[in-house]
């Protein structure tokens, strides 16, 4: 049940515009739900209407449980799709969208009436199959979506930024309900989102994608841990960017040395990239610090049981730190007051040149 | 759709009384516009039926129940009974394609369904006697083969439906664009066939839009003058559809027949509008209900609707 695509190249428009997918390949593994992340304009959507068949490639293949369907259309694909916008049959009432797929198959009445049922249950609305869609809420006119796409068995389920519309609240319930859904059917899921967040707490898999092409794939861990470019590393996570440039094979970020890239000589321009909890302020040193290393606080926002510090640095960038209030409250520090900021761990990049 | 217009017209209702004008301005207004009226519409429209009845309700009857009158009656109804047919599936076909699909020479079909409402009714007609009459391009093709359209039926159709091609297929176009096509790209994931999902869901989704524009390409179908008026001949009892019977009585100075003939052609307008109406009203009365019932599901959002309501 796995889905593969290889190099994938799609335009539209003229030949001379930059293409919406360019030469894409990666596996969605069976049983598993993988995320496609990106920033708008990035192609993700468009990669999955290419699996789904409602778009043809200019190039490249699509496999579905090991069968070329590239040629195949949508019709035969048998792949449950859900879009953001819902698309429910707004004529029919949420049983009839539930029945449409399986009323196309032929399958007995009884029997698509019973798995109507058993599909209801399932998505939690077992009371509202009489009702019209306009007559549901955003959320489960999504789940009603998910029913019907679910109606068909199909092989692979894709969810193109299924909780897009959805206000935040409605959308942390519906993330949390769609991995116990996809614990209880194990369906390999394709889910296309923006949010980084999303991407890393449901999915085993990331394929994040910028200008038609993958930055990085792997589990979610990896591509916050170890960020194959400065891309990835600025899109997940959030991170601090110093610049700096590399001097005796270290480059200098804050008060601290982190080691350069190999084979980035003397001089070269480079991006540190640090996260906010891995970096921490401290009281400076007088014996150990160089003044003129020190940061200032500017602002301090609490944000739960965190605070967030807002650092300037002498060479004037500004970083946000990451604390937890009982660490911060025990250094006394406020607004103006000189810090000393530790690196934890940072990641640095040579700075690439279009930036 | 029609819903929404009611909608909005309700909350500029409501908020006229804050921005609106004073009294005077606001008579005025009123006055105008009913003058304009007035004069415009209603005038001729009642002119129409007071002529129609001037002689007594006998003398109009007997000028409809006239043979001439009667055949042109029937050659009305069957004209429009073929031309609306045919542009409803053109119509479907054309607004299906345009709205569905991305082609080379696509904004050029919309032009050309657009083309019969720049062309003069007169020139349509003319096109087709230049293509089918004595000296026409298969003027002689026709002669030989024993087959008459210009001043016959057949050009009546044809004329007819030239002019009325437009209607039904504007109308859908517009309803299926502003409607996109998601619904049937879900269908067609869920393995539905072009047919079926054309069957159950484009036109489920379109069926007011589809109504409307057969309304209007069925009045237009009936009343029209300049291109058949061309095509026809005037031949009394076999080509004369009611808007050139209605000319020729006209002409004869018999004033009771003829506005007889008209006071069908505008009562045929009225029932028109009543069944828009009645279209538009059972649309939006469906939606207020779904509404209603929604609300009445969630009382949060009832209770933010009230919001909206009260000042």
């Amino acid at each position: 049940m796995t889905v593969r695509v290889e190099n994938i190249v799609k335009r539209f428009g003229s030949s001379s515009e930059a293409a919406a997918v360019a030469d894409v390949s990666f596996d969605a593994q069976p049983k598993a739900i993988t995320t496609l992340l990106g920033p708008s304009g990035s192609g993700k959507s468009t990669l999955l209407r290419l699996i789904a068949g409602l778009e043809t490639p200019d190039q490249g293949r699509v496999f579905i449980d090991g069968k070329d369907v590239t040629a195949l259309s949508p019709q035969h694909r048998n792949v449950g799709f859900v879009f953001q916008s819902y698309a429910l049959f707004k004529h029919m009432t949420v049983a009839d969208n539930i029945a449409f797929g399986m009323k196309i198959r032929g399958l007995p009445k009884a029997q698509a009436q019973k798995r109507v049922a058993d599909l209801l249950a399932l998505v939690q609305l077992p009371e509202y199959g009489a009702r019209f869609p306009s007559q549901l809420s955003g959320g489960q006119r999504q789940r009603v979506a998910l029913a019907r796409a679910l109606a068909i068995e199909p092989k692979v389920l894709l969810l193109d930024e299924p909780f897009g519309a959805l206000d935040t609240q409605v959308r942390l319930e519906l993330r949390e309900w769609l991995i116990s859904l996809h614990e209880q059917t194990g369906i390999t899921t394709i889910l296309v989102t923006h949010d980084q967040e999303e991407a890393l707490e449901l999915s085993q898999h990331v394929v994040l994608l910028t200008r038609g092409r993958v930055a990085q794939a792997g589990s979610p861990h990896d591509l916050y841990d170890h960020p194959a470019d400065e891309f990835v590393a600025s899109f997940l996570g959030g991170a601090n960017v110093i610049k700096s440039r590399v001097s005796d094979g270290e480059a200098k970020v804050g008060s601290q040395s982190v080691r350069a890239p190999a084979g980035a000589g003397e001089g070269t321009p480079v991006q540190a990239f640090v996260r906010p909890h891995n970096m921490r302020v401290r009281r400076p040193i007088p014996a150990r610090d160089n003044p003129i290393d020190l940061g200032k606080i500017e602002r301090l926002t609490r944000v739960g049981g965190y605070v967030k510090v807002y650092v300037s640095l002498p060479s004037g960038e500004s970083v946000v730190v990451l604390m937890s209030k009982g660490d911060l409250e025990a250094l006394k520090v406020e607004p103006g007051d000189p810090v000393a900021v530790d690196v934890v761990d940072a990641k640095v990049f040579v700075q690439s040149y279009s930036i | 759709m029609s819903g929404i217009i009611t909608q909005r017209a309700g909350s500029a209702q409501r908020r006229e009384s804050q921005v609106g004008e004073g009294l005077l301005v606001r008579v005025l207004l009123i006055l105008v516009a009913l003058a304009f009226l007035g004069v415009f519409l209603v005038a001729p429209i009642a002119t129409v039926f007071v002529a129609a009845f001037s002689k007594g309700v006998g003398p109009y009857f007997a000028a409809l129940a006239q043979d001439d009158t009667v055949e042109a009656i029937k050659l009305t109804l069957l004209t429009a009974g073929i031309a609306v047919p045919l542009n409803v599936v053109f119509g479907i076909a054309a607004a299906w394609l345009i709205s569905k699909y991305d082609f080379w020479g696509k904004s050029l079909l919309i032009t050309v369904v657009d083309l019969p409402f720049s062309v003069s009714p007169v020139i349509s007609g003319l096109i087709f006697v230049l293509l089918f009459g004595a000296r026409g391009w298969f003027g002689p093709w026709l002669t030989d083969h024993d087959v008459k359209i210009i001043f016959a039926v057949p050009g009546i159709v044809m004329a007819t439906t030239f002019v009325t091609f437009p209607l039904v297929a504007r109308e859908l176009i517009a309803v299926m664009q502003a409607q996109g096509s998601d619904e049937e790209e879900a269908a067609l994931t869920l393995g539905a066939s072009g047919l079926q999902i054309l069957w159950r869901i484009t036109l489920p989704k379109v069926r007011w839009g589809l109504l409307y524009g057969v309304i209007l390409c069925n009045a237009r179908a009936m009343g029209e003058f300049g291109a058949v008026s061309v095509v026809s001949g005037h031949v009394r009892g076999l080509t004369n559809t009611l808007p050139l019977q209605v000319e020729i009585l006209y002409n004869e100075y018999n004033f009771v027949g003829a506005f007889a003939v008209a006071s069908l052609l505008s009562a045929l307008a009225l029932v028109t509008l009543c069944v828009k109406k009645i279209a538009e009203w059972s649309a939006s009365s469906r939606q207020a209900k779904r509404d209603a019932s929604s609300r009445a599901l969630s009382p949060v959002r009832a209770a933010v609707s009230l919001e909206g309501v009260v000042p």
